[in-house]
């Protein structure tokens, strides 16, 4: 049973410097993932969606790439965002 | 008129071994009261649509994922130190008015007060916390209007940053009362269901896409929470007059590109509701960044419309009784 009361002791500057401390590696292990990873399944998935194929999201290591995956990946029709990473992107 | 026709229901990615029908986990059919089970958006543990959860998450655009990075970095204080001295409270009803009037201090469109119950946990939750504070916020509907594009999918995420704060305000305001208070403000890490805590909490009703219909947002607003102890007067379901819209009303059913919507309410965990297909919904919503078509093109989403829908539909209901 897991209760939805807090994780850790926030009642101490410690215990909220060790939440804080928590947070920061969270959020650094999300960006990298992102940015890493992320970029691998981004474009192998654009590699499938341009060439007509499927991407495997329950086996992403079988999504090699097509034989002759296009020169650059052709976005969907409506949507021209590409969504590589863009850390210079403007928020909202 | 949106500016973009949404994409084909036709999908790049699927699954080679496609787990268990995410309808079957969301108990459709269920005629027992049972408590829900997580199908999808869960920090921390894996669902059975985990992999397909995972991908929706790195083909996310960089400016969705900015929202989310910094609505994580602000929930870190969505619980907090209470104060050592409790304030004592002898009117219930006056420290309702006050606790809402710090969520519409902070920017809530919407407030309600509702008692948590079972019901409103996953299943494996338990709950230290008797009040839900549910909290609404409305979404720029001119930004809204780029469903089922990218640029909705930033609103959405930004609608839920705005709200976070609202939400971890009023509950670090409860905890600067001596009693607990914890906010819930991230739609990925949640272990309550939002949407039947708001409708008891008077903040609106459910519509036929399977999601809240509020009396002056439609449904171009999301939803956050702060559960405490903190005694409080309650607040009751409101009857605006969705049934009646959504009974006879297709826009969301003929809007649907993945036809997930359905005309007639369905058995779902005990209760007969509107439902969305998640099995249909769910690959659509994974493609678009988070879809919305259904919210948006509601009529009750437009501006400024629904105060007075809700009259015109309760006045031809009236005249319906006495005729």
């Amino acid at each position: 049973m897991r209760t939805v009361d807090s994780d850790g002791n926030v009642d101490t500057a410690w215990g909220r410097l060790r939440r804080d401390a928590g947070t920061l590696k969270r959020i650094a292990g999300m960006v990298f993932v992102y940015a890493t990873a992320g970029a691998k399944i981004r474009r192998r998935y654009h590699a499938k969606l341009a060439s007509g194929g499927t991407y495997w999201v329950d086996e992403p290591d079988e999504n090699e790439f097509d034989e002759n995956p296009p020169a650059k990946n052709e976005p969907d029709k409506n949507e021209p965002d590409t969504n590589e990473l863009d850390p210079n992107e403007p928020d909202t | 008129m949106r500016p973009y026709q949404p994409p084909a229901p036709e999908y790049a990615f699927g699954y080679r071994r496609p787990p268990r029908l995410g309808n079957e986990i969301n108990g459709l059919g269920v005629a027992d009261k049972v408590r829900a089970t997580p199908v999808f958006h869960r920090h921390g543990e894996t669902t059975d649509w985990q992999a397909l959860d995972d991908f929706f998450s790195f083909i996310n655009p960089w400016s969705v994922v900015v929202n989310m990075v910094r609505n994580t970095w602000q929930l870190r204080r969505s619980d907090g130190p209470v104060a050592g001295t409790r304030r004592e409270v002898d009117d219930a009803t006056a420290m309702a008015a006050e606790v809402k009037a710090i969520a519409k201090q902070a920017g809530a469109a919407l407030v309600g007060i509702t008692r948590i119950t079972e019901e409103d946990l996953y299943v494996g939750r338990e709950m230290p916390y008797e009040y839900a504070v549910c909290i609404g916020l409305d979404m720029v509907y001119e930004e809204m209007a780029f469903a089922p594009q990218k640029r909705a999918a930033v609103e959405v995420m930004r609608a839920y940053r705005e709200i976070s704060k609202t939400a971890i305000r009023v509950a670090e305001a409860i905890r600067a009362m001596g009693w607990p208070a914890k906010a819930y403000g991230n739609p990925n890490v949640t272990d309550i269901l939002h949407i039947p805590l708001a409708q008891r909490a008077g903040l609106g009703q459910l519509g036929k896409h399977g999601s809240m219909i509020s009396k002056e947002h439609g449904s171009n607003f999301r939803l956050a929470a702060v559960l405490t102890n903190l005694p409080m007067a309650l607040d009751a379901p409101v009857d605006i007059g969705v049934d009646d819209l959504c009974s006879s009303c297709t826009r969301c059913v003929i809007d649907c590109p993945a036809d997930a919507i359905v005309n007639e309410k369905r058995m779902v965990r005990g209760e007969n509701k509107w439902y969305v297909d998640f099995d249909k919904c769910v690959p659509y919503f994974v493609k678009t960044y988070g879809c919305a078509i259904c919210i948006e093109v509601c009529p009750w989403s437009e501006p400024g419309h629904g105060p007075d829908l809700m009259e015109h539909l309760l006045r031809k209901r009236a005249q319906r009784r006495t005729a």
